[in-house]
C-alpha cells in the first residue's frame, strides 16, 4: 500500500499526457482521482498505524543499487506519517484550485501531479539516495509552474528560487556523503544506518559537530531559514496559487524533515552544539521577517514573510532538542502546512478574479464574500496562533520544550507572535472591513463544492488537531523519542530535565469526583 | 455538581456553533436558541446554589475533575473543571448578568441586519468567558484567556463597516494580546522552574502544592507575578494597557454592558484572586499590583469627568472601580476585590443598559444632547433603575456598592495609607462625575442650543425594561447576599474595621454627588475658560494623559520604523548585497572566464605552450 503513495500520482501525471487537452473535465476528473487515492490510502495507513509499536512500520524494501548500498526501502513512523497525512490534505485541497485554471490545464495538472508524487516519495523513503532524489525532483516542476503560470517578475524570482535551494541542496548532499563515508556502512538506508551506529555508539562528536552544521544550513534554505530567506517571499508572489498551496504548505517542511531524519537523528551532539546559533538565527528569523511583513503592502508578500517568520518557531524547535520542541516542531510542520495553504488558497481566489493583491485595494469583502472572508479571518487567526487551531498548540509545545534551553529566544518568539498579529489583522481589516469598494461589486463568493472545499478541508483538519492535537502527537511523540533515545542524545541532553518525577498526591481532589463526565478519562491517568 | 458544570459550559458554544451553521439566515430563532440556552445556564447555576451549603459544610470543596488533553510523557495539560466558591460567585455572575444582557438585546439589536451573528458571537463570548471561571489548569485559563479576546475582537468590531468599530475592535484584540503575551512569558517561568525541580503541572491546586518545595528564587517569582499580572492588566484595562476599553464602546450597548463591565474586564480580576497564592509570595509583586490598581483608578476617575460621551463615562467609570479592585488585591484584599466585582457587576451591567436604553430613545450619546427631554416623567423605570445604579456607583447604603467600597477602602487602609487617600480621593471623583452625568441627562432644563424637531422618548419594550428592572433590584440586594461566605476560603483573619471610614466615604461622596449636580446645572463651557488652571487640567483630561498619543508615537516613530528597517535592509543587504550580489560575482567571474575563450587558435597556442613548459619545469624541478 505505501508503495502505491508516490507513484499513484506519478504514473497519473504520465497517464494524463494521454487524455487530450480539450477535455477539460476528464483532465480534472482524472487528476482528482490521482490525487484523492493516495489520499485516502493515507488515512488509511493513519488509521492502520500502531502508535504503540517502536521503529518504522509498513517497511517494504526493494534492492536497487545493491553494490552501493542504495535500496529503495519505504516505511512510515509517526514523523512521516504526520507529514504525509498533511501532504495528503494539502494536494487534496490543491488539486481543487489547480481546477480553476484557465489556461494550458493539461500542463498544469501534469506538473501538480509530478510534484505531488515526488513529495511522497520525499515523506515515504527511508533510503537518504532516493530521500534526496525525490527531494530534488520536487524542483522539476516548480521551474515551468512558475515561468508559465507565475505572475510579474516571474524569471526572476524563479530563478533565485531554483538556485537557492539547488545551492543549498548541495550543501546538503555535500554533508550527506560526508555521513556516509563516515559511518563506514556502505549504506544509505536509515534502518541500517540507525542499528549499525547504534552498535557503535553513534559518529564521533567531532565528525558530528562538523557534519550537522552543513545540514542544517543545507536543508534550512529549503526551509526559509534567516538570513538565507530572501528566496521564499518572491518566490510566493510569483507562484500561481496551486504551487503556493504545494510550496508552503509542504515543500517547505522537506527541509526540516531531512534536519530531522539527518541531523537530529545521526548527529544529536552536532545540533546540540550548533543549537545555540540555530536558535539566535531563528529568533532573529522571527522578528526580522515579523516586522518587514508590516511593511508589505502585497498580501503575498506578507504571507511569505510571514512563513520565513513561521519557519523560524519550526528552527527554534529543532535547535532546543528536547522531546516537547521537536514533538512541538513536527506538529508545527502539520498545522502551518495547512494554514499556508488555506491562506494562499484564498488569497489566490481573490488574485485571479480581481488580479490584485494589495491590501488598499479591497476593503468590506466581509459583505460580499462572506465565505472567503470567513475563511481568510479563520485562517489569519490560526496564523497568529489562536487557540483551537492547532498553530497555537504546536507553538505552544515549542515553547514549552524550549524554554529552558533558550529563554531569551522564546522571548522572541512570543513577541513575534504579537508582531504576526499586528499585520494578520490589519490585513483582515483592509481586506474584509470597511465600507465595500463599488470596484468589485461584481465579484461572486465562492460557491459550490469545487471553490468551497479547499478551505473547509483545511481549516476543518486545522480544527480537528487544535482540539484534538493528542490525535497526532500520540504518534509523533514516540517517533521523536526515539530519535533522541540515540545514545549521543541522551547524555547530551540529560541537562534538561524535563521529566515529570512524580504527579503529586491529590488523593482528595481525585476522589471528589462526583459524577464529572470526565471521570472515567480522569481515572485513566 | 461538575457535570451540571460542564454543561453549562458547553451549552452556549453549542448556542453559537448551532446559529452559525443552521440558524444564520433566521435570526429570530437564534435570538430565542441564544437566550433561552443562556436563561438554562443561569438556571442551573442558580440550582446549584442549594448544593452548596452541604459542600461548605462537609469541607468538600473545591471539586475537580480533569481530562488529560494533551498527554506526554513529559508533559500533561489537563482540560478541567474547577469548582469552588471563587469560580461559583462568578459562574452566578456570568451566566446571570449575560442572561439578561441576551434578553435586552433581544430588543436593542431587533433592527440589525447581523442579528443572528450577533448572538452567535455573543454566545462564544459567555462560552469563553465561563471558560476561564471554570478553568482547572494555567494552560487552560489561557486558552478561554485567548478566546475572551476573540470575542471582544468580534463584537467591539460588530458593525465591521464602520471604519472605528473595525479599529475598535482591532485595537481591543491587539493590546490585549500584549498583556496575554506577558502572562505566556510567566506561565513558561513558572513552569521552567518546577520542571527543574521535577514538579512540573499547570493545574492551579498542584502548582500551589509544589510551589513551597521547588524553592524559587525570589527574582524569579518578581519576574513571574508580575508577567502573570500582565494577563490581567491587558484584559482588566489597568495601566498602561488600558487604551483599548474606551474605544471599545464603538460595540453595541449591550455588548459595552456585558464584555466591558460586567464579565470581561472581570476576567483579570479574578485571574488575580484565583493566582493569589503566587502573587502573596513576593512582596514586591504585591506592591506593584497595589500601585498599578490605585494609578488606574485614580487616573480613569479623572478622565471620567470631561467626557461628554455617556458611554465613554462609564467605560472610565468601569476603569476606575477595575483599578480600586486591582489596588485591594495588591494590598492583601482579594476577597475584597472580588466581592466589589460581583456588586460591581450588577450596578455597572445595570447603567450600561440604562445608557443603552437612552441612548436608543434619543439617538445620541452626547449627555449634554441628552439635556430637558425631562425624561424622569418619560422614561420613569429607566431613571430610577440608572438612579439606582448612580447610588450603588458612589457607594450610598444600603445599596450594594456601599459594602463593597467599604471593604475596598478598608483593604487600602491596611495596605498603605497612600493608597487609601487615593482611593478616599476616587470615592469623590467618582460621586462627581456621576453627578454631572445624572444633571445634564435627567435634571437639567432644556438647553437653547437644541432646538428643532426632539424625538419624543418613551420606555423601550419589555425585553429591555425586565433586564433593568431585575439588575436594580441584584443592585439593592446583592450588598446583603452572603457570598462572603463563599469568597472565604480566600480570606486571611479579618482585619479590624477603622471607625471613621464609613462617615468619610459617605461624607466625601455626598460632597462629591451634590458638586457635581450644581456645578453642571447648564453646559459650563465658562468654567474652564474662566480659571487658566482649569484649562491646562482640563487639556491634560481632554487627551487621557497623553497615553493614545504616546501609543500612536510608539507605532509610528518605533514600530513602522523598525518595519521599515527591516524591509529596507531585506532590499538591500539579503537581497541587494547577498542573493543578487552573489549572483552579480559570479556573472562577473562568469564574464572574466568567458575572456579567456577567445576563440583564436594561436592564443590556445599559446596557453597550451605555456602550460606545458610550466608542466615539464615542475616535472624536471622535482627529478632535481
Amino acid at each position: 500500500m505505501i508503495v502505491l503513495l508516490p507513484w499513484i500520482p506519478l504514473a497519473g501525471a504520465l497517464l494524463l499526457l494521454l487524455i487530450p487537452a480539450n477535455h477539460e473535465r476528464a483532465l480534472k476528473n482524472f487528476a482528482l482521482a490521482a490525487t484523492a487515492v493516495p489520499c485516502a490510502l493515507t488515512l488509511a495507513l493513519c488509521a492502520l498505524f500502531k502508535p504503540s509499536l517502536a521503529g518504522f512500520q509498513f517497511v517494504v524494501t526493494h534492492a536497487w543499487l545493491p553494490s552501493l548500498g542504495i535500496h529503495y526501502r519505504l516505511g512510515l513512523d509517526g514523523i512521516n506519517l504526520t507529514l504525509c497525512l498533511l501532504h495528503a490534505l494539502v494536494s487534496l485541497a490543491s488539486v481543487f484550485t489547480a481546477c480553476w485554471a484557465k489556461e494550458r490545464l493539461k500542463e498544469y495538472l501534469f506538473y501538480f501531479l509530478l510534484l505531488t508524487g515526488a513529495l511522497y516519495g520525499v515523506f515515504t523513503s527511508l533510503d537518504l539516495f532516493f530521500l534526496y532524489l525525490f527531494c530534488e525532483m520536487t524542483l522539476i516542476p516548480v521551474f515551468p509552474m512558475i515561468g508559465v503560470w507565475g505572475s510579474k517578475n516571474k524569471e526572476y524570482g524563479a530563478m533565485k528560487m531554483a538556485l537557492f535551494i539547488t545551492a543549498g541542496a548541495m550543501l546538503a548532499l555535500f554533508g550527506i556523503l560526508f555521513f556516509y563515508r563516515e559511518a563506514g556502512l556502505n549504506s544509505f538506508d536509515l534502518i541500517t544506518l540507525a542499528e549499525g551506529l547504534h552498535a557503535r555508539g553513534g559518529l564521533a562528536p567531532e565528525t558530528q559537530r562538523l557534519i550537522a552544521p552543513l545540514i542544517i544550513l543545507g536543508f534550512g534554505v529549503m526551509a526559509a531559514l534567516w538570513p538565507l530567506h530572501s528566496w521564499a517571499p518572491i518566490g510566493c508572489s510569483v507562484s500561481p496559487t496551486t504551487l503556493n498551496m504545494m510550496h508552503a504548505g509542504v515543500m517547505e517542511k522537506v527541509g526540516p524533515y531531512l534536519i530531522l531524519r539527518v541531523a537530529v537523528a545521526f548527529m544529536p551532539e552536532g545540533v546540540t552544539a550548533a543549537g545555540p546559533w540555530l536558535s539566535v538565527l531563528a529568533g532573529i528569523g522571527i522578528l526580522y521577517a515579523g516586522f518587514a511583513a508590516i511593511r508589505q503592502k502585497d498580501l503575498l508578500f506578507m504571507t511569505g514573510f510571514a512563513s520565513v517568520s513561521h519557519a523560524g518557531y519550526l528552527m527554534l524547535g529543532l535547535a532546543a532538542m528536547t522531546t516537547l520542541s521537536l514533538s512541538g516542531a513536527v506538529l508545527l510542520m502539520f498545522a502551518h502546512g495547512l494554514m499556508a495553504a488555506c491562506a494562499f488558497a484564498g488569497i489566490g481566489f481573490l488574485y485571479e478574479r480581481t488580479h490584485i493583491r494589495t491590501l488598499n485595494d479591497f476593503g468590506g469583502l466581509a459583505k460580499q464574500l462572506p465565505f472567503l472572508s470567513i475563511c481568510l479571518i479563520m485562517t489569519f487567526m490560526a496564523a497568529i496562533g489562536l487557540p483551537g487551531f492547532a498553530n497555537f498548540v504546536s507553538e505552544l509545545l515549542v515553547f514549552i520544550g524550549s524554554w529552558n534551553r533558550f529563554p531569551a529566544v522564546v522571548v522572541m518568539a512570543v513577541i513575534g507572535v504579537l508582531v504576526s498579529s499586528i499585520y494578520f489583522l490589519r490585513a483582515i481589516k483592509e481586506v474584509c472591513f470597511g465600507q465595500p469598494n463599488p470596484r468589485w461589486a461584481a465579484l461572486k463568493d465562492a460557491a459550490g463544492f469545487v471553490e468551497r472545499f479547499p478551505f473547509i478541508l483545511l481549516l476543518a483538519a486545522l480544527l480537528v488537531f487544535g482540539i484534538w492535537p493528542n490525535g497526532l502527537l500520540r504518534l509523533i511523540e514516540p517517533a521523536v523519542g526515539g530519535l533522541l533515545s540515540f545514545p549521543e542524545a541522551r547524555t547530551a541532553l540529560s541537562a534538561a530535565p524535563f521529566e515529570r518525577k512524580a504527579a503529586l498526591p491529590f488523593p482528595e481532589a481525585r476522589t471528589a469526583l462526583s459524577a464529572a463526565p470526565f471521570e472515567r478519562k480522569a481515572a485513566l491517568r | 455538581m461538575l457535570t451540571i458544570s460542564g454543561i453549562i459550559l458547553a451549552a452556549p458554544l453549542a448556542a453559537a456553533l448551532l446559529i452559525f451553521f443552521f440558524l444564520l439566515r433566521r435570526p429570530q430563532a437564534a435570538a430565542v436558541l441564544a437566550t433561552s440556552v443562556m436563561g438554562g445556564c443561569f438556571a442551573l447555576a442558580a440550582a446549584l446554589l442549594l448544593q452548596f451549603p452541604q459542600l461548605l459544610q462537609s469541607h468538600s470543596l473545591p471539586l475537580e475533575a480533569s481530562y488529560a488533553w494533551i498527554r506526554l510523557p513529559s508533559l500533561t495539560v489537563e482540560f478541567g473543571l474547577l469548582l469552588d466558591g471563587l469560580s461559583y460567585v462568578m459562574l452566578l455572575v456570568v451566566t446571570g448578568i449575560s442572561a439578561l444582557v441576551f434578553l435586552y438585546s433581544m430588543a436593542y439589536m431587533e433592527k440589525d441586519e447581523s442579528y443572528a451573528r450577533y448572538f452567535a458571537s455573543l454566545s462564544l463570548f459567555a462560552f469563553s468567558m465561563l471558560g476561564i471561571v471554570l478553568s482547572s489548569n494555567l494552560i487552560q485559563i489561557f486558552i478561554f484567556w485567548e478566546l475572551v479576546g476573540l470575542s471582544s475582537y468580534l463584537l467591539v468590531g460588530f458593525w465591521y463597516q464602520k471604519n472605528e468599530a473595525a479599529l475598535a475592535g482591532k485595537k481591543a484584540f491587539l493590546t490585549t494580546r500584549v498583556g496575554d503575551a506577558g502572562m505566556l512569558i510567566g506561565i513558561l517561568t513558572l513552569w521552567g522552574f518546577l520542571a527543574q525541580a521535577g514538579l512540573g503541572t499547570f493545574n492551579f491546586r498542584e502548582i500551589e502544592a509544589a510551589l513551597p518545595q521547588a524553592a524559587i528564587p525570589a527574582s524569579a517569582m518578581l519576574m513571574i507575578g508580575i508577567s502573570l499580572f500582565f494577563g490581567a492588566v491587558g484584559k482588566s484595562a489597568q495601566l498602561p494597557l488600558h487604551v483599548w476599553l474606551p474605544d471599545a464602546m464603538e460595540g453595541p450597548t449591550p455588548v459595552s454592558a456585558l464584555i466591558h463591565a460586567a464579565t470581561m474586564v472581570a476576567a483579570g480580576v479574578y485571574l488575580l484572586a484565583r493566582l493569589f497564592f503566587i502573587f502573596e509570595l513576593n512582596a514586591n509583586v504585591m506592591l506593584f499590583i497595589g500601585w498599578t490598581g490605585t494609578l488606574t483608578a485614580l487616573m480613569a476617575a479623572l478622565i471620567a469627568v470631561v467626557q461628554n460621551d455617556i458611554k465613554k463615562i462609564l467605560a472610565y467609570s468601569t476603569l476606575s472601580q477595575l483599578g480600586t479592585m486591582v489596588m485591594a488585591i495588591g494590598f492583601g484584599g482579594p476577597e475584597a476585590g472580588m466581592f466589589h466585582l460581583f456588586t460591581h457587576a450588577f450596578f455597572k451591567a445595570l447603567l450600561f443598559l440604562g445608557a443603552g436604553s437612552l441612548i436608543h430613545a434619543l439617538h445620541t450619546q452626547d449627555i449634554w444632547e441628552m439635556t430637558g427631554h425631562g425624561l424622569a416623567k418619560k422614561m420613569p423605570l429607566t431613571s430610577l433603575t440608572f438612579l439606582i445604579g448612580t447610588l450603588a456607583l458612589i457607594g450610598m447604603p444600603p445599596l450594594s456598592g456601599f459594602f463593597s467600597k467599604e471593604a475596598i477602602l478598608q483593604a487600602a487602609w491596611h495596605g498603605s495609607k497612600a493608597a487609601f487617600s487615593a482611593a478616599a480621593a476616587v470615592v469623590f471623583m467618582t460621586a462627581f462625575y456621576m453627578g454631572r452625568l445624572i444633571t445634564a441627562v435627567f435634571l437639567s432644563a432644556k438647553s437653547p442650543a437644541a432646538d428643532g424637531p426632539s424625538p419624543e422618548p418613551h420606555e423601550p419594550d419589555w425585553r429591555m425594561t425586565a433586564p433593568l428592572v431585575l439588575l436594580g433590584i441584584l443592585t439593592v440586594v446583592a450588598g446583603f447576599l452572603p457570598v462572603h461566605a463563599l469568597l472565604q476560603s480566600h480570606a486571611g483573619p479579618a482585619a479590624p474595621h477603622p471607625a471613621f471610614l464609613v462617615p468619610l466615604s459617605l461624607g466625601l461622596a455626598a460632597a462629591g454627588f451634590v458638586l457635581g449636580l450644581v456645578l453642571f446645572r447648564s453646559r459650563p463651557e465658562g468654567l474652564s475658560q474662566q480659571v487658566p488652571a482649569f484649562k491646562t487640567i482640563g487639556a491634560v483630561l481632554e487627551k487621557k494623559f497623553f497615553f493614545d498619543a504616546a501609543y500612536d508615537w510608539f507605532i509610528v516613530n518605533i514600530q513602522e520604523r523598525t518595519a521599515s528597517f527591516m524591509d529596507l535592509f531585506e532590499k538591500l543587504v539579503v537581497v541587494g548585497i547577498g542573493a543578487n550580489g552573489t549572483a552579480a560575482a559570479v556573472r562577473r567571474a562568469g564574464d572574466l572566464l568567458r575572456k579567456l575563450q577567445t576563440g583564436v587558435v594561436q592564443f590556445y597556442m599559446l596557453i597550451f605552450a605555456a602550460g606545458l613548459a610550466a608542466l615539464i619545469y615542475f616535472c624536471l624541478g622535482g627529478a632535481a
